[in-house]
């Protein structure tokens, strides 16, 4: 496996080096060093991600290198090995996000997406799921500050359409 | 609209403090939204729809959905929201697709046609992750045999025809659960048209219309898992008559589990040389003692060539019975 590093520069002008392999997670960096747009000796500008965002992302795929490196690994492994393995990405993952505040997991998210990580969208979506769940429509408003726009007969029209659902 | 303005304004003063947090997530584009979404359960999801009119259709638009009746409070509910969901004239992709489905005796029109049509929009719609999980036997639409898009397969408890071709160019799992095939060929056919298939997954009494054997034929399969049990006494009595058999011809498989208290006879023909295995198969024998070992000579001959080669092998206690009495491990172990 190689083990180039190469550059990558956030928005606000910090430079962080990381693996190639680790960086190819990401499809929109893979894809330019396919197309050898990657010069060795400069950074790639990322102009969509902070730098404190960049960091939480390339922890990310730092610790996820190994999972696709483990593909062969994983044919002859039996289901109890797979599922021991599954659990200690998912209590890293839990850690990872644990504690984030939902302003940092936006920018995550669209750092992600720009960046093209699907296993990270995932997580982040996952994440951001777990706060709408079990929630009343009020207490989901409240928590993303959204404002409800409707008029009372208006979102009274939609709850019935869908009773079953709000029971 | 004048009602919604007046109402607005009304509530401004109160939202205002509220609002000094920005709703990122509303601004968040399309797509992003659905994904969230399509990590809550079918109800969870429709209730978004009351959030404000950003969100009021966003629900139907979601990549992956796990629909299964236990969300619903009625067959009533489950349907129609299935046929909202998978409304024709929808185009979007579907990533993923659980679907568990149950025998609906009040529901008079139950030909549970509603199910053969969810699953063609959803091959449609590319599917890439499909798991039907029913429990009725339903006739899968013909439409999946040759789905150009599907990644992962997973059946329990549905019928599949016999159909001349099957066409699964991407298929690289597939698990197969109390699958009724209506021809012995069948399930051979499903398994050598899937070009890139590695791993397949055999769990409980698979049945065939008539005919017995199981053909394992794949150039691609690296992993093999056959979980049959003896749970049901009256399943069991119509499948040991019988008397089913396995046999493996798949010269990449590298891991093979076998935990098959009913198949009378399991022939190897093909496998990797470094391959892991793990048997516990007692050919369909109750009771070890020498008769029924002796009635099944032949097959425990025709099984140990298929497994002296390999790497690592588990074996279990009644299985490695069989084969001490048999006295054919010995000359096995010291070849």
């Amino acid at each position: 496996m190689s083990s180039n590093m190469i550059m990558l520069k956030s928005s606000d002008g910090a430079s962080f080096e990381i693996e190639e392999a680790a960086a190819r997670k990401s499809k929109i960096i893979a894809n330019m060093i396919e197309v050898e747009c990657v010069d060795e000796d400069k950074a790639i500008p990322l102009q969509n991600v902070t730098g404190n965002i960049l960091a939480l992302v390339i922890e990310y795929c730092n610790k996820h290198i190994v999972d696709d490196d483990d593909d062969v690994a994983t044919e002859e492994a039996s289901e109890e090995e797979e599922e021991a393995k599954k659990k200690k990405v998912d209590d890293w993952e839990a850690e990872f996000m644990n504690s984030m505040s939902l302003e940092t997991m936006f920018e995550l998210l669209l750092a992600a997406n720009y960046l093209n990580i699907k296993s990270l969208i995932d997580l982040v979506c996952q994440t951001i799921a777990n706060n709408i769940k079990d929630k009343t429509p009020e207490e989901v408003r409240k928590i993303f500050s959204i404002e409800n726009d409707f008029t009372p007969e208006e979102e009274e029209e939609i709850r019935k359409e869908n009773a079953w659902a709000f029971g | 609209m004048a009602g919604r303005g007046k109402w607005k304004q009304c509530c401004s003063k109160g939202l205002s403090q509220r609002l000094e947090k920005e709703d990122r997530i509303s601004q968040l584009p399309d797509p992003l939204i659905c994904q969230i979404l399509s990590h809550l359960p079918p109800n969870e999801n429709v209730k978004t729809s009351v959030l404000s009119s950003r969100w009021t259709s966003l629900w139907l638009w979601v990549p992956r959905l796990e629909l299964a009746w236990w969300h619903f409070d009625n067959f009533n509910a489950f349907k129609s929201f299935g046929d909202k969901f998978f409304d024709s004239n929808r185009s979007s992709c579907i990533e993923k697709l659980k679907l568990a489905v149950k025998e609906n005796r009040d529901y008079v029109d139950d030909d549970a046609s509603y199910l053969k049509s969810w699953i063609d929009a959803a091959v449609k719609r590319k599917i890439q992750h499909l798991d039907v999980w029913c429990s009725m036997d339903e006739m899968m639409p013909l439409r999946l045999y040759n789905c150009e898009t599907l990644v992962s397969l997973k059946l329990c408890d549905v019928t599949l025809d016999d159909v001349d071709s099957f066409s699964l160019p991407f298929l690289k799992s597939m698990q197969l659960k109390f699958i009724w095939y209506r021809k012995e060929a069948t399930f051979e056919r499903l398994v050598s048209s899937c070009p890139v298939l590695e791993k397949l997954k055999i769990v409980d009494r698979c049945r065939f219309g008539n005919g017995k054997v199981f053909q394992v034929l794949s150039r691609s399969l690296k992993k093999l898992i056959i979980l049959i049990g003896k749970k049901d006494p009256k399943l069991r009595s119509f499948l040991q008559d019988s008397g089913t058999r396995f046999v493996i011809d798949a010269p990449r498989l590298r891991f093979l589990r076998v935990d098959d208290k009913l198949s009378e006879s399991f022939i190897i023909n093909d496998m990797d040389f470094n391959a892991k295995v793990d048997i516990s198969l007692p050919f369909g024998l109750d009771v070890f003692d020498e008769a029924s070992i002796s009635s099944r000579r032949s097959s425990i001959r025709s099984f140990l060539p298929g497994i002296s080669k390999v790497e690592e092998m588990t074996i279990c206690r009644h299985t490695f019975k069989v084969h001490m009495t048999n006295s054919t491990f010995e000359s096995l172990l010291y070849k």
